[in-house]
């Protein structure tokens, strides 16, 4: 726990719009690389991000400091993005796949092999074009460098549907980028 | 075992989290079945190329929303997870809201609120309605909060030493001086804005010192003397 976030969070709580902003500055980077490959598009990235320091803004109070005030951020856009992808995911009239269920991979026979060389270009659409749930387990460990046990905690699902996640986005991946879908 | 089998120890090996048994097995595999080589290649570009991939940056125009959106939230009175009392006023149903609350609350507040609120409800006072209501609610839901946080402190105040007990009664004392100040300015001058204003520093600083000296009390109880001496730093500060 470190003392300069509870007195950060001390200020925001009593309305120092400074320290809010510095808040915002600190942490709006990373939170922003998340959800934008969460969402999968800049336009909901935006309003997403928004969102999350809007709604730490309002829960700041109940911010005790057992976690780093990172972490704390963090966990809230997870929870944030999560809301977000279900809420789609039952708009949506297409079926994709559900955040915790164990879908079907692509064939691994059938696929040409990736250009050894992937473009940031080619692979940022590749993933954005990923079924929400795989998207979500696939950006907190491959992107944001999370170990499974953690993604499970932080998805609320089991440790090995985290690394059927991942196997299944890599799959698709493997597939999109080589052409084939 | 077959490819299917195989497969699901793919991203396991590419990750490097398979032990000795299962990475011998999976390379005797690989070393004669092309297609399984030829996901562990492409899984081990993909986890390359997610290596390299460039940082976005939020628009400028996402922090000017979000201070605007900030701007806007009413202000938290009670600090304790973001409770906004007057939320649920929407503004086209604020009146009526208000005048509900203000026959509801007018039996519970004390003689000198309730003389105040029948003043309001009047329209004797010269400042608008709803703003001089919002006041005495808002004063009212404070008083409320400071009242429960004290009934919790007085419970296990026991648990602190005698020294930093008086302190911080001390300290409550000196705020409590205060309140009881700024509430006779009030009476005094019921408009009087700086006396108002007065009165709700004073009481959000008896709920931020109520709720230090419940937070130093567990963690008192719990033993935890860093905890303790990282509140009681914050209370000198």
């Amino acid at each position: 726990m470190r003392a300069v976030d509870l007195e950060l969070a001390q200020r925001c709580r009593h309305g120092d719009a400074e320290a809010f902003e510095e808040l915002y500055r600190a942490h709006a980077g990373r939170l922003y690389n998340l959800v934008f490959r969460m969402a999968g598009s800049q336009a909901e990235a935006d309003d997403l991000l928004q969102d999350v320091f809007l709604h730490a803004h309002r829960k700041l109070g109940s911010f005790r400091g057992d976690s780093s005030l990172g972490t704390w951020l963090y966990r809230l856009a997870v929870n944030h993005c999560l809301d977000f992808l279900r809420g789609r995911q039952a708009k949506m009239t297409r079926a994709t796949d559900s955040l915790d269920e164990e879908g079907a991979s692509e064939p691994a026979t059938t696929v040409p092999s990736v250009p050894t060389a992937v473009s940031r270009i080619d692979l940022e659409r590749a993933i954005a074009r990923l079924p929400d749930g795989c998207r979500a387990a696939f950006v907190l460990h491959d992107v944001e460098g999370y170990e499974h046990n953690e993604v499970g905690r932080l998805l609320g699902v089991s440790e090995g549907t985290s690394k059927s996640q991942v196997h299944k986005a890599r799959m698709k991946l493997r597939a999109m980028l080589s052409g084939i879908a | 075992m077959s490819c299917q089998d195989y497969e699901a120890l793919i991203s396991d090996y590419v990750d490097g989290d398979v032990d000795e048994a299962q990475r011998a097995s999976l390379e005797s595999h690989l070393s004669t079945c092309a297609s399984c080589r030829a996901v562990v290649t492409d899984f081990s570009v993909i986890r390359a190329a997610t290596l390299t991939l460039e940082a976005h940056v939020p628009r400028p125009d996402v922090w000017r929303r979000l201070s605007a959106a900030i701007e806007a939230e009413p202000k938290p009175f009670f600090g304790l997870g973001g409770a906004y009392w007057w939320r649920a006023l929407a503004p086209a149903a604020a009146m009526v809201v208000l005048v509900v609350a203000l026959s509801w609350t007018a039996g519970r507040l004390s003689p000198v609120a309730t003389e105040r609120l029948a003043r309001v409800a009047t329209g004797t006072g010269s400042e608008p309605v709803s703003i001089v209501a919002e006041y005495q609610l808002a004063e009212q839901n404070l008083t409320n909060t400071i009242v429960g946080l004290e009934r919790i402190a007085a419970d296990d105040r026991s648990t602190l030493d005698m020294e930093t007990a008086d302190v911080l009664q001390a300290n409550l004392t000196v705020l409590d001086g205060a309140i009881g100040e700024s509430r006779d300015a009030l009476q005094k001058e019921p408009e009087n804005d700086v006396a108002q204003q007065s009165l709700f520093d004073a009481l959000r600083q008896k709920i931020a010192l109520l709720q230090d000296i419940i937070a130093l009390i567990n963690e008192m109880r719990k033993g935890n003397q860093e905890g303790a001496a990282r509140i009681v730093s914050g209370l000198n500060q």
